[in-house]
Formats: structure tokens, C-alpha cells, sequence
């Protein structure tokens, strides 16, 4: 091989070990850029998110327990283990966490991915008197009227829309034995939701959602108060009347196998004049 | 008038020997592919019988070709609104059954075999699947198998034949049978072309060919239905349709096409011809008994000063013309009227054309015994062992006269030979021929040579194709300027 050869080569070498040099420092770059934001933990904001809908602090019991002096009734190595997976506390047999789980109704306590530097400045969030809560005062449902019943019907199928926007609950959710084949079936069927989460609770879930998916789609087009109550009547009914969507999944498979022979028979039929078989004599054709 | 060019070809059936060199030299030229392997854009057909794709005839079954409706015409099996139903799932198609199995033989294992006691044998193995197969059927199955009960009899053309005339057909001592070469008839109103619902399919203004646009194909496959000849055929390579090309790139370099070129007993004739488009949706809509005279009737006389002034004006060239005025193919058709399209009842005006054959005339049979020794070595037509009504079936919409007005004046032409060459009929016996069938003496000579003597140059009058005209229908030439030539298909890569 002749030398220029050679040195085009070589160069071309040298080109490919610059250009991975400028991948690695442009790579390097990004890592630390994001292991920065991360490091960004702003406890409010976190408490907000994760913690408020199912915790007060000095509001009493929720769905979870008041977490007014939490850090002087356990140990801090306790809470930080608590907060990080409590299901696994209570797996490894901790009676204080499993005391708890029974109290609560064994409501689970969703895992938390924080370091323990993180848990501790949320404690001393906590330890400062947490949040600023804004007591939500509705009426309980049980002063619900049939009027406030059917406008939460209404609401709930999405014959009317949400003041502010929101998608209607069916998009996602089933409740009793509404319509034919229920609701949707992406999240949980709230038939007996009243009885989970009882009357505040609910009341919480609905005006202040805890859950990820429900907070994207409800914190910019919150519901107002009056819809959340009629709501919240809607669901108290539906679970007063206690007859679970029954296996509307179930329908969906038979609906579909059904339609399928459906669909299959009607190809049959249309297409009846078809060329059905070979002219070939060796293949079995010409009568 | 819409005066228009269309290169046309005449298949003297009375010479077909049955080689299939043709089919031969098509199948190494153009389908010797993946994917074409079962497609033969030339066949070759004994008959009677039922042909490739089987019983291709029975429209019932394959619902090809036109129907009259009203005073116009329509698709039988794929017009607009059906082909628009059935657009994924068409139902009248040809399986590969109808068609066969293609395959070849593992020829390696005759060289490569180790020693044994027995000789080594090269096994069929199937083109589609890659395996070994049984053969049981394959394009030319039935080939000289007249009288055969799976083929013969199930020929559709016998369905005005009465069930004791079809029995008489086969009885060993009267067995006949006749080739019947097939290719695409570029037909000047293709049922192909209608079905396309990707607008892939076109006839060539300079010529008539008509050609399947690989690249606009959307392999829906509505022209393999409607073509009534199944000369349309679907290659599961490319997913793409594919027929026969007329071998237009020999054409335009002054080539017969490899069939043509090919043939054996020479029963092929090429040449231009002059018709009238403006009359293309009349004619094809017309009665089914003024089929045939019509179909003739569209063809011009490019002697005819107006004819010639409508097509200058229509861009076609003096050589186009002064070469259709040479065709041995008007002869035929139109000054002879010797040539018959193939089942001009589908309407798609064919510009293929069949000189029946005059063959199996001889030998008539009295009481199932040959009469070969009477001084009347021919027999008289109306005896012939192939029934007229078939011919009939095939040529003339079932017109059984015109059948035999045609072979009245081959007949004629005959006895006018004999009469030159052993002398023994007598001049009055063989004018009286010539005048009952309106032949001039030179006319049967001409008739003669034509059939007979004509050399290649005679047999295919090819005009210059003049491609530089068809460019500047689509182009300026000037683009097209310095794009020829020899080059590379796909840009080359290089450097690092």
C-alpha cells in the first residue's frame, strides 16, 4: 500500500479519536447537569405532591395518620425506613408499622424514593408545622338531595361537562351496574370508593387528588365545589346500592368473540359467490 | 376520426406445430424469475381443451372481459362499484392451482451423487415452497391430449355443442385437435386496463402496447380478474402485476418479439395498423352478432387519403403510416378477411388475430371408417371432423358462417395451388371456388406466398419505433438530452 495511503488513514484515525473525545465530554456534561437538578429537593413541594392527600399535619386523621409530631413519637431511623417502603416494614414484622397497617384499614402506603438526607429535610418540614392546609368544609352526603344525585350521575357519565374542563369519570373509572358495558376499565371501579375512603376522604380525593395520573389531569381543571359534592353523592349512592359492575371485562370477551363470528359470517355471506374452488381436474376441480 | 397506431399480429393456426418454442423463448426472456416462475406470457393450447389457467373461457367462473348493458358496456367482474367492495379481497381470482405449481429439477444431484447401484435421478422441486413435490398438473397438461375426460371434454367452448355431437368429437377414430398459441392481444379496449384502481395499466400512444406501470401497481389484482384472456398475472415476488410486453424493446430496435422471432412453423405475422379511437365505445357496445364484422371494421385503410391526413394530423409519422401500408396483418384482417380475433363476445376488441385452421379437413370418416383413398382427398368443409359451431365458439361469437366463408376461401386457395402445382382438378372446378369465395387469382396467389413462402422481413414489417417522437408527448427532448448512454444504476458509493 502506498505511504499517502497510509497517512490518509492515519489521519482519518485521528479524526474518529477527536470526535469520541467530544461525545464523552458532551455526555459527562448532561450526567452531571441532571445529577444537579436532582439534587434540587424541595420538601414542600414534595409534601404537597406526595404526602397531602392522604396525610395532615395537626388536621387529624385521614386516610393516613396526623403527622403532627411524628419525629418526637418515633425514631428518626424508623420514619426514614417507613417513608422509603412501608410494605416491606410491615412484611419484615415491625409491630409498631403493622399496628398501623391494621388501623388504617390496611390502606397501603405507596414507596417513596428518597435518600435518607431527603426523608430528614422532609421531616423538618413536617417538624415546622407542615403545610398551610385549607380546611375543606363540604357537606357530608348523606345531606345530599336526589337532585345532587342525578347532577353527579350526570357528571360522572359526562352528559355534563365539568366546569372547568376536566374529562368526565367514566373516561376511566366504572362505578355500579352503569350502562351497558360500564365504564372504563383503566382504573379502579369506585363502587364502594365511600366506604374506602369515607366521606372526608373522598371529599379530599376529589377537590385534592393524591393520585399521579388524576393530579395531571385535574390540578390545571380542578373541580369546583358543587360538582365535587355531587359527585361525592353520586359515589355515596352507588355505593349505598352496592351492586359491583358485574365482570364487564367478561362481556368485553364475549362481545368480541361474538362479533368476530358475527363479522366472519357476514364476510361469509357477502362474498357467497366467491370462486370457491379450482378449475384444475388433478386439484379437485371442473364438475 | 381519432386516427391512432396499433402494432398487430396475426397467428396462422393452420401452421402451429405445437413446439412451444415460443413459450420457451418467452419464459427465458422475461419470466424466468422470482415470482414469475408459473406465468407463461406465451402459452401454447391444445384444442379442444381447457388451456392455462384451466378453463380460462368459463367467464361464469373467472367473470373476465365486458358485458353489454344497455347501450353501453360495463365490467363483468370488477367494475367501479364492485372493485371498490372487493378492493381487498377480490373473488373471482385464478388460484395458483388454476394456474400450477411451477417447479424444477435438483440437476446437481445427477453430477454430485455418490456411486450406487441405481442411477441417480434429479427430483422436482417445487418453486414456491422449495421442496420436494409431486408433480400433477402443469400449463400445458392436457398438450395433444384430445378426447382426454378431465380436459377435452370440460372444454367450455363445447357449450352449444349437443351432448351426442361432443360424444361423436371423441370417438378414437375421430379424434382432432388443433394449437392454439396465446399471447397478450393489446386489445384496443383492454378490460385490464378499465379494472386498474391504481391507474397502473396504459396502452402506448405510438404503438397500442399496452403495459403495466411496475412502480404505480398496487397489486390489487383487478386486472387479472378482468382480463378475459388471463393474460394478467401477479408475481407474489415483487407484489406486482405483470403481462406480456409485446418485447417492446426489441420492437423499438426493429426485432420481432423473442416469440415471433422464434417460431418454428413461422405462423406469426407482425405489422402496423391504423384505427379509429373515436369509435372504440361504440363498436365495443355493439350487438354480439356485429361483433366480429366491427371489430374489423375499426381497422383503417392506410391507403385511404383522408385516413392518412387524420393521422398526420394526429403526430403519426409518414414511416408509421408507409409501414402500415405494408402490413401483413391488414392483409389478413381486412383485405383477406382471412384472420379472426379470439372471442371477440368479450368485447375488449383484440388485436391479436387466428387463421383457423383448415387442417383436420381431410379424412373423413365414413361409418367410423377412413376414406382415404376417394379421388375427393378433401372433403367437403361442412363435413370437416372439428365441428364449425367450435370454431365458431372461438372466432366468430358463434357465427358459424363466418367460420366458413373463411375457410371456404383457404379451401379455395388450395384447390388453386393444386391446380398450379398437380393440374388435376380442372380450371372450372377451381374458378368456380375462387368465385363462389370472391377470390381474384392473385389474390389466392398472394394468399399463398403470404402463408407460405414469406420470409422474415415479409412476415414482420416493423416500423421505425421512433422513440424521440413518444419522449416529446411526455418531454422536451432537450431534457432528455445526454441522459442515455451506458452508466450506473445506482449512484456509487466512495470515500470513507
Amino acid at each position: 500500500m502506498k505511504a499517502e495511503t497510509w497517512k490518509e488513514i492515519k489521519h482519518c484515525q485521528n479524526i474518529n479519536r477527536w470526535v469520541s473525545l467530544l461525545f464523552g465530554a458532551a455526555l459527562l456534561g448532561t450526567l452531571l447537569y441532571a445529577a444537579a437538578l436532582h439534587a434540587a429537593f424541595d420538601a414542600a413541594e414534595y409534601y404537597e405532591k406526595k404526602c397531602s392527600s392522604c396525610h395532615t399535619v395537626g388536621g387529624g386523621d385521614d386516610v393516613g395518620p396526623d403527622l403532627k409530631g411524628v419525629g418526637e413519637r418515633r425514631s428518626e431511623d424508623w420514619l426514614i425506613k417507613m417513608i422509603q417502603s412501608s410494605q416491606s416494614m410491615i412484611s419484615a414484622g415491625d409491630p409498631v408499622a403493622t399496628q398501623l397497617f391494621e388501623k388504617f384499614k390496611r390502606k397501603k402506603m405507596p414507596d417513596h424514593d428518597l435518600s435518607p438526607d431527603e426523608v430528614k429535610q422532609l421531616l423538618a418540614f413536617i417538624q415546622q408545622g407542615g403545610p398551610v392546609e385549607k380546611p375543606i368544609d363540604d357537606k357530608p352526603a348523606t345531606a345530599a338531595t336526589p337532585q345532587d344525585i342525578q347532577l353527579g350521575q350526570e357528571l360522572f357519565l359526562g352528559s355534563r361537562p365539568l366546569a372547568n374542563g376536566g374529562p368526565a369519570c367514566i373516561s376511566c373509572h366504572s362505578v355500579g351496574s352503569l350502562g351497558p358495558l360500564g365504564g372504563g376499565s383503566l382504573a379502579l371501579d369506585l363502587t364502594q370508593v365511600y366506604s374506602r375512603y369515607e366521606d372526608a376522604g373522598l371529599s379530599k380525593a376529589l377537590r385534592k387528588t393524591g393520585f399521579n395520573i388524576m393530579r395531571e389531569i385535574y390540578v390545571p381543571r380542578p373541580l369546583t365545589g358543587e360538582e365535587a359534592f355531587a359527585l361525592k353523592a353520586f359515589l355515596f349512592q352507588a355505593d349505598r346500592q352496592g351492586q359491583e359492575s358485574t365482570g364487564f371485562q367478561k362481556k368485553f370477551v364475549f362481545l368480541g368473540v361474538g362479533g368476530c363470528v358475527l363479522f366472519l359470517g357476514l364476510m361469509d355471506l357477502s362474498w357467497r359467490k366467491r370462486r370457491k374452488k379450482t378449475a384444475k381436474p388433478s386439484h379437485g376441480g371442473l364438475s | 376520426m381519432d386516427v391512432r397506431a396499433q402494432v398487430s399480429v396475426v397467428f396462422h393456426l393452420d401452421k402451429c406445430i405445437g413446439c412451444h418454442t415460443c413459450s420457451i423463448a418467452c419464459k427465458n426472456v422475461w419470466t424466468d424469475r422470482k415470482g414469475a416462475e408459473y406465468m407463461w406470457w406465451n402459452n401454447v393450447e391444445t384444442k379442444p381443451g381447457t388451456g392455462y389457467p384451466t378453463a380460462w373461457e368459463n367467464q361464469e367462473d373467472y367473470k373476465g372481459g365486458w358485458v353489454k348493458k344497455g347501450n353501453s358496456i360495463e365490467l363483468k367482474g370488477a367494475g367501479k362499484l364492485r372493485a371498490f367492495k372487493n378492493i381487498f379481497h377480490n373473488p373471482n381470482l385464478p388460484t395458483i392451482d388454476d394456474y400450477y405449481e411451477p417447479w424444477t429439477y435438483r440437476y446437481e444431484d445427477l453430477f454430485n451423487s455418490p456411486e450406487g447401484d441405481t442411477q441417480p435421478v434429479a427430483r422436482p422441486v417445487s418453486l414456491l415452497t422449495g421442496k420436494f413435490m409431486e408433480i400433477k398438473a402443469g400449463p400445458n397438461w392436457d398438450d395433444d391430449l384430445s378426447g382426454s375426460p378431465d380436459y377435452a371434454r370440460k372444454d367450455p367452448n363445447f357449450k352449444n355443442l349437443s351432448q351426442a355431437e361432443q360424444e361423436a368429437l371423441f370417438q378414437v377414430e375421430k379424434l382432432v385437435m388443433f394449437y392454439l398459441p396465446r399471447i397478450c392481444n393489446h386489445c384496443l379496449n383492454p378490460a385490464c386496463l378499465a379494472a386498474c384502481p391504481s391507474g397502473a395499466i396504459y396502452k402506448r400512444g405510438e404503438d397500442g402496447v399496452v403495459l403495466i406501470n411496475q412502480k404505480k401497481c398496487r397489486a390489487w389484482r383487478m386486472c387479472v380478474t378482468a382480463c378475459p384472456y388471463k393474460k394478467t398475472y401477479y408475481n407474489w415476488s415483487t407484489g406486482k402485476s405483470e403481462k406480456c410486453i409485446l418485447c417492446y424493446p426489441r420492437l423499438e430496435t426493429g426485432q420481432a418479439p423473442a416469440c415471433m422471432h422464434s417460431c418454428v412453423g413461422r405462423i406469426r405475422y407482425l405489422g402496423m395498423m391504423l384505427y379509429d379511437a373515436d369509435l372504440i365505445h361504440q363498436f365495443a357496445s355493439a350487438d354480439e352478432s356485429k361483433l366480429l364484422d366491427l371489430s374489423r371494421e375499426i381497422i383503417l385503410d392506410p391507403r385511404d387519403p383522408k385516413v392518412i391526413e387524420e393521422a398526420r394530423k394526429n403526430g403519426i409519422h409518414d414511416s408509421v403510416i408507409e409501414y402500415a401500408q405494408r402490413s401483413p396483418v391488414y392483409r389478413f384482417v381486412k383485405e383477406w378477411g382471412l384472420a379472426l380475433p379470439l372471442h371477440p363476445e368479450y368485447r375488449t376488441l383484440p388485436m391479436l388475430f387466428y387463421v383457423p385452421p383448415l387442417l383436420p379437413i381431410m379424412g373423413m370418416s365414413e361409418e367410423g371408417v377412413y376414406e382415404s383413398l376417394t379421388e375427393g382427398l378433401f372433403t367437403d368443409i361442412e363435413q370437416a371432423r372439428l365441428p364449425i359451431q367450435y370454431l365458431a365458439s372461438l372466432f366468430t361469437a358463434g357465427n358459424e358462417g363466418q367460420i366458413r366463408e373463411v375457410l371456404k376461401k383457404m379451401m379455395a386457395v388450395r384447390l388453386y395451388r393444386r391446380e398450379e402445382t398437380v393440374g388435376d382438378l380442372g380450371a372450372e372446378a377451381v374458378q368456380k371456388a375462387l368465385k363462389e369465395t370472391g377470390t381474384s387469382r392473385e389474390q389466392a396467389e398472394a394468399i399463398y406466398r403470404l402463408t407460405s413462402l414469406a420470409n422474415f422481413e415479409e412476415r414482420f414489417v416493423i416500423p421505425p419505433s421512433h422513440r424521440e417522437e413518444a419522449i416529446v408527448m411526455l418531454d422536451t427532448e432537450f431534457e432528455k438530452k445526454g441522459t442515455g448512454g451506458f452508466g450506473f444504476r445506482m449512484a456509487v458509493g466512495r470515500g470513507l
